[in-house]
């Protein structure tokens, strides 16, 4: 099988086992998405991700029709579309029979609702509140991964062992809802598995640093799924290792045109245009920080606290601007392109600082914007041609 | 002794120039600092001899903000940077912030005036027991962050000493909130709420002093009831011309459950031999649902405790725009309050570009509809 084969097969293989579990009466865990899902796994929960599962729907140009339900059943137009995509999917289950055409019309593989829903705001504070909705509509238990902002410097021992005794309180609560004890072998070799996985997405990645290169970011950002809901599974390794393979030999590394970073997440409804339109400017997305966030590699449960209160989301200003400049720059980066999404404020309100930031250690040009992740409305196909052809303008004089 | 008047008008003075109640502090000698939201333990600041003050925004139009903030950002933060950019806080020696939210998180790191910024995060699992302490390590972090400013230690004394003076603050302040209501003809909605603002610019102790004169005189009054209260819900609720709206319109605040106010009174904590400790459990302990994580939504059941303690006719939800704790609650508190029959309205509580007819139009709505 090729990569992208793989990638379908073992995607869809995620969906249908959920739905099946859940027709046998196992339990099912919905998740944020940059999470330790082996958590569960471990323990035969089934996790789904609503992040992963909106940016599908976002993808297949359905995400209007649920951002307007949504809105209909009392949320307002400025939060998250992910929030809004899962939020009015969610209502559309609970009331099958009233929106059985909405369902059936909806491109993205079904999902079952949860038995539990868990959240780690490493990536955002708002998953709190969202997932607070799903808690009290749904009548589930809610368990919380709190990983404080990590506002100076490193990360510290009270921020690890803050997390440390959350992960045993969530093993307690799994044990009470599963009705048995444990399964700590198990964890173990999610864990390990979780690292080849990690290893081989990283490999992935870092064809970026060679020159030419077979590998565009567009591709990660179509692969990431495996990496958000597979890691802790040996499908995700594998399919990576397959990609990594088949870019490495691939025939045409010819490489004429400049590199750009891109900063945030993808516009998913407009994948194909952002994608043409920067190559029709000359550019090839090279380098993201967006897919790393899934490269998360540790050995113990101290180490898994630290990764993932690591992520550089939950950093500072100034380690952000690090990060990314070191990854522009061994990516060859000639420029680079921020979103400014109206879904995340987190990932929107420091952009301004950040692309400063990078310019003056990198020196390359930047544009800033406007989108959003999932609601096409927040999105200009003018605006986003008119600042690339810019960029190309001020790339290629640089 | 001063008289009822003589109180509120000094209470109405300072909350709504502010400005003008700093300098005064300033040119008395005093230090301050700043304080953004929210749940800052501001008494390590006030034991290092600085008069906190409360940043919260200011009303006025947005000019120049826009240009490093997008227009997406709540009106409190979009405003604390226009004044930022004018300089306006400049006076603090420091400021502190915390990361209870996404946009705090970001300002925290955004922040470019003079003073100094000092960001600390609160763990949001309060009830697990490392939670005291990672809270306890930050608020420490905090504490040496200050020394180095100040130059000089602070003492367990000073912190315990400013506790003190906090705790007697916040119990005249939940004093007055829970008899303020039965006096809605001199307690209107906009002098309620100076009551409570004018604590952040002006020593907490010379406030509780003032707090508990309003009291004492407020319980020699017969109590009246010639209006409809209401419950208010929200961040903020800083807009005086849309709480001149609810008075004009025959509504008292009954109850709040709004940050900056009843937020900031209810805070208490259990005697430790840590002032540390102390403060941290202030916020593990602490009851606040908003900004807090609350997968029971106890939000929504506090404010209908409220409305059935007090005898309030609904609730006023004081919404802040783009604000996702707001934004995200709303549907959750407006099924409670359907399901409980308890009649609410909407109010956008932005700082700039607020619709007052929109505002009025609803709020008399509001109130002709209760009469019925």
């Amino acid at each position: 099988m090729t990569s992208k084969q793989m990638l379908k097969e073992y995607t869809d293989m995620l969906f249908k086992e959920a739905m099946e579990k859940k027709k046998n009466g196992e339990l099912i865990c919905w998740s944020s998405s940059v999470v330790p899902g082996e958590l569960f796994d471990a323990m035969d929960i089934s996790v789904i991700y609503p992040e992963n599962h909106a940016a599908i729907i976002g993808a297949k140009h359905y995400s209007d029709v649920l951002i307007e339900h949504a809105e209909n059943i009392g949320y307002d137009n400025g939060i998250c579309s992910y929030a809004k995509i899962n939020l009015a999917y969610t209502d559309y289950i609970l009331n099958r029979d009233k929106y059985k055409t909405e369902i059936e019309n909806c491109p993205s593989p079904e999902i079952p609702l949860p038995d539990i829903i868990v959240v780690c705001n490493n990536i955002c504070s708002l998953l709190i509140k969202w997932y607070e909705n799903l808690a009290v509509t749904l009548n589930v238990p809610f368990v919380l991964i709190d990983v404080p902002f990590i506002h100076t410097g490193e990360i510290s021992k009270k921020e690890v062992g803050y997390i440390l005794s959350q992960f045993e309180n969530i093993k307690r609560e799994i044990e009470t809802i599963a009705g048995r004890k444990y399964d700590e072998e198990k964890l173990k070799e999610e864990m390990a598995q979780r690292k080849r996985s990690s290893i081989a997405w990283e490999k992935v990645m870092k064809l970026s640093e060679e020159k030419p290169s077979a590998l565009n970011g567009f591709d990660l950002f179509n692969f990431m799924s495996l990496a958000v809901c597979a890691s802790y599974r040996k499908c995700a390794e594998d399919t990576f290792n397959t990609l990594y393979e088949e870019l490495k030999n691939a025939e045409e590394t010819n490489e004429n045109g400049m590199r750009v970073f891109w900063e945030g997440i993808a516009c998913w409804p407009y994948l194909s245009f952002t994608y043409k339109t920067l190559k029709n400017c000359g550019f090839k997305v090279s380098a993201s920080m967006y897919p790393d966030m899934w490269n998360v590699q540790y050995s113990n449960m101290e180490e898994m606290a630290a990764a993932f209160a690591n992520i550089y989301t939950n950093r500072s200003l100034d380690e952000k601007i690090k990060l990314i400049s070191s990854m522009g720059e061994k990516s060859h980066c000639d420029a680079y392109v921020y979103h400014q999404n109206r879904s995340c404020k987190l990932m929107s309100f420091l952009l301004n600082e950040t692309a400063e930031g990078v310019k003056s250690v990198t020196g390359k040009p930047y544009i800033i914007f406007d989108g959003d992740q999932t609601d096409p409305g927040n999105f200009s196909q003018g605006q986003f041609e008119t600042k690339v052809q810019a960029l190309s303008e001020m790339a290629e004089n640089y | 002794m001063k008289n009822i008047n003589d109180i509120i008008n000094i209470l109405n003075e300072t909350a709504q120039n502010p400005k003008k109640a700093v300098d005064v502090i300033i040119e008395n000698g005093e230090k301050v600092c700043g304080i953004m939201p929210a749940f800052v333990p501001e008494e390590i600041a006030y034991a290092a001899g600085y008069i906190p003050v409360g940043i919260w925004g200011s009303d006025g139009e947005i000019k120049n903000a826009q240009s490093v903030m997008p227009p997406f950002c709540c009106s409190i933060m979009m405003s604390v940077i226009e004044n930022q950019l004018k300089g306006i806080y400049d006076v603090c020696d420091f400021i502190v912030v915390s990361s209870l939210c996404d946009t705090l998180k970001c300002m925290g790191q955004k922040y470019k005036g003079k003073s100094p910024i000092i960001q600390i995060s609160h763990p949001h699992n309060r009830s697990i027991e490392n939670a005291v302490d990672f809270a306890a390590e930050e608020y420490s972090i905090l504490r040496e962050k200050i020394e180095n400013i100040r130059g000089s230690k602070i003492t367990d004394r000073d912190i315990f000493n400013a506790i003190e003076v906090y705790n007697e603050n916040r119990k005249a302040l939940r004093r007055f909130g829970e008899i303020s209501y039965k006096y809605s003809d001199i307690i209107t909605p906009v002098i309620r709420r100076n009551v409570f603002k004018s604590g952040y610019f002006m020593d907490r102790k010379n406030h509780t002093e003032l707090i508990n004169s309003l009291c004492d005189l407020l319980e020699e009054r017969e109590a009246v009831s010639d209006k409809k209260g209401v419950v208010l819900t929200g961040i903020i609720a800083d807009d005086r011309k849309i709480l001149d709206m609810l008075y004009r319109n025959d509504f008292y605040v009954a109850a709040d459950d709004i940050v900056n106010e009843s937020g900031f009174a209810n805070c208490h904590a259990p005697d430790e031999k840590d002032p540390i400790i102390f403060l941290a459990k202030m916020w593990t302990g602490g009851k606040s649902t908003l900004f807090a994580y609350d997968p029971f939504k106890k939000r929504a059941e506090h404010i209908i405790d409220e409305v059935k303690r007090t005898g309030a006719a609904g609730v006023v939800f004081c919404y802040m725009p783009f604000c996702d704790v707001d934004a995200f609650d709303e549907p959750i508190i407006v099924k409670r309050l359907k399901e409980e029959n308890i009649p609410f309205i909407k109010i956008d509580f932005g700082m700039q570009d607020t619709n007052y007819s929109r505002a009025e139009t609803k709020i008399e709505a509001f109130s002709e509809m209760l009469e019925l």
